[in-house]
């Protein structure tokens, strides 16, 4: 059994529900919305065998299924759709494509084991019946063959939103790379020595600030203007560059920019650059990718691994804290890591664990869904369980729009 | 004693009417007054909501020293247009923890506001919203401001902006360099 998140506006708990072996029959929706589950059956005959990693993408949650396909579950109710890639199917190779998206297009990623082999297809449109091959590149010119190993010498750890770039984890050379389409070059990301195997082992992250920001505090409360205006610098300051204004404003406006624009304003001039690197006025930006939580490496076994994160941007690091500390202590060694979105993390806390507090006779809470956000510390949401959910075998996916 | 207390009657009756003006004054720090109506600035700005609930407001214009009178008078000029809108309430309750940017695209009269003012008097807009605390106001201005910079090469935006480049050659391309492979040029 799976469970999994979605969210939009709203957000989405979606849990896979009824299921034998890994065929999924039914998936399970949670709305904080209306505060309730609702359950979506497979109105077919088909057998979908479950194959991990699921993406929320317009509406749709896109489920990698074997033989090169996916299933398409929308989120009103839709009957279940079935899409196949245009190729030659090879029993051997299931249970390794990857479902994403990227510039407004549904993605999938094929490794052909037998061939070496990385295709990637594209549905143009989300109507089409069948995917069409966007690109093939050879994964032995930069992993270690496959063929010679019992195990993946390589892992998909995610799409870039903007650009034709997917990232890896390289095994055998311990690196996250990324990998170029259209120039078709290789670039290493960062070393990550630590890294522990897992059936989802990246988690593609954003740093965001969701909730408002406090600029409009009560009259009260904001009397003294003229002090906070000193504070944040005046007309001239260096600090707003030729934008004659305060820099609280100067961050207001090119919070209000996509990520692309601010690589060109970080461009302008040194002190714009120092305002967006500012890592006060870093969280209120935009950025499209910061990184990839990923599972370190730890010789417990009977406690899921610590998180580490691996950033993409040099300097400073778009998190002080990846270890997400600021969850209650009690919850240390509880707590899984489920799905990533748009800054916000979806965590699974299991009760069968056995929490650090217990010899001291605090027991853990109940196993439930927790969304929170690691860049502001804050806890947005806490969900009870649906039906059903395993322990073992939560694949997952948090999406808003 | 008829008259006396007719005349007690009209004065009270005066000052009910000053108390249930719906307008107030606003006084520019160059000293220049402004009438908006009270109703329109107590829903678009939660610094005059405060002061009008407050009972600070001054008949004789209440003082605004950091606002220059050009852009206090665009402040009421969009008051004034902005009468028939929603409700302040609407505006600011975005504490849905999974709300998106509550920020709704501008208007097509307020999109044309913001369009006719220079780069000075837009600038002075912007704090003049931030001040008086008038958050669809600071949206839509910040919003024209980042339109300027959107789809802009770094020169462009120099020259709108009139930055100098202070940058070194060598500078320049080690940033470009440090995210070149995650900045995808389309």
């Amino acid at each position: 059994m799976g469970g999994l998140a979605a969210t939009e506006a709203h957000s989405w708990v979606v849990q896979a529900d009824d299921m034998i072996v890994n065929y999924l029959k039914a998936v399970e929706f949670y709305s904080s919305e209306t505060g309730a589950w609702v359950l979506l059956r497979e109105s077919g005959h088909e057998w979908l065998l479950f194959l991990g990693r699921i993406t929320y993408f317009n509406g749709f949650l896109h489920i990698p299924i074997e033989y090169n396909a996916v299933v398409s579950v929308g989120t009103k109710g839709q009957p279940w759709r079935v899409t196949k890639m245009q190729c030659e199917v090879h029993r051997r190779d299931h249970g390794r494509g990857y479902v994403g998206h990227s510039q407004g297009h549904l993605l999938y990623v094929n490794n052909a084991i037998k061939d070496d082999v990385i295709s990637i297809y594209v549905l143009e449109d989300q109507d089409d019946e069948e995917w069409t091959l966007k690109h093939n590149v050879q994964s032995d010119l930069c992993f270690e063959p496959w063929k010679s190993m019992f195990s993946p010498t390589y892992y998909i750890a995610g799409f870039h939103p903007r650009g034709d770039l997917i990232f890896f984890y390289d095994r055998s050379r311990e690196k996250l790379i990324s990998y170029d389409m259209n120039r078709r070059d290789w670039h290493i990301v960062c070393a990550l020595e630590d890294f522990q195997h897992a059936h989802h082992p990246f988690f593609p992250y954003a740093v965001a600030i969701r909730s408002p920001s406090p600029r409009f505090q009560l009259p009260s409360q904001r009397a003294d203007f003229a002090t906070r205006r000193s504070a944040h610098g005046h007309r001239g300051d260096p600090g707003s560059g030729g934008l004659h204004l305060p820099q609280d404003l100067v961050v207001e406006i090119l919070s209000r920019l996509p990520a692309k624009s601010l690589y060109h304003v970080k461009c302008v001039s040194r002190s714009w650059r120092a305002l967006i690197s500012d890592p006060a006025h870093r969280c209120r930006l935009a950025q499209t990718l910061s990184g990839f939580f990923f599972c370190r490496r730890h010789p417990d076994k009977t406690t899921p691994p610590p998180l580490g994160f691996a950033g993409l941007d040099t300097s400073p690091p778009p998190l002080d804290d990846p270890s997400l500390s600021f969850l209650p202590s009690s919850w240390s060694k509880i707590w899984k890591l489920l799905a990533s979105c748009n800054g916000l993390l979806l965590l699974r806390c299991s009760s069968s664990q056995p929490s650090a507090g217990s010899a001291t006779g605090s027991s853990p809470p109940p196993p439930f869904y927790v969304v929170c956000n690691p860049a502001t510390g804050e806890m947005l949401e806490a969900i009870e369980i649906g039906r059903v959910a395993d322990e073992e075998f939560s694949p997952s996916y948090l999406m808003d729009d | 004693m008829e008259v006396d207390k007719g005349k007690g009657e009209a004065e009270e009756t005066r000052k009910v009417a000053e108390a249930d003006r719906d307008t107030v004054t606003l006084k520019s720090s160059d000293g220049k007054l402004f009438e908006v109506s009270k109703e329109a600035a107590a829903r678009l700005s939660t610094v005059l909501a405060g002061m009008i609930a407050g009972g600070s407001i001054d008949d004789n214009g209440t003082d605004l020293k950091q606002i220059g009178s050009e852009a206090l008078e665009n402040v009421v000029d969009y008051c004034n247009k902005h009468a028939n809108s929603i409700p302040s309430a609407a505006l600011i309750s975005s504490s849905i923890s999974f709300n998106t940017a509550p920020f709704k695209e501008p208007e097509e009269w307020e999109r044309k506001f913001v369009d006719r003012l220079s780069h000075d008097a837009l600038f002075d807009l912007v704090e003049a919203a931030n001040f008086l605390g008038m958050e669809r106001l600071l949206d839509v201005t910040c919003h024209k401001i980042s339109e300027m910079m959107k789809g802009k090469s770094p020169d462009q935006i120099r020259e709108v902006f009139n930055i100098k480049n202070d940058y070194t050659k060598e500078e320049l391309e080690e940033i470009r360099q440090e995210l070149a492979w995650a900045f995808y040029d389309d």
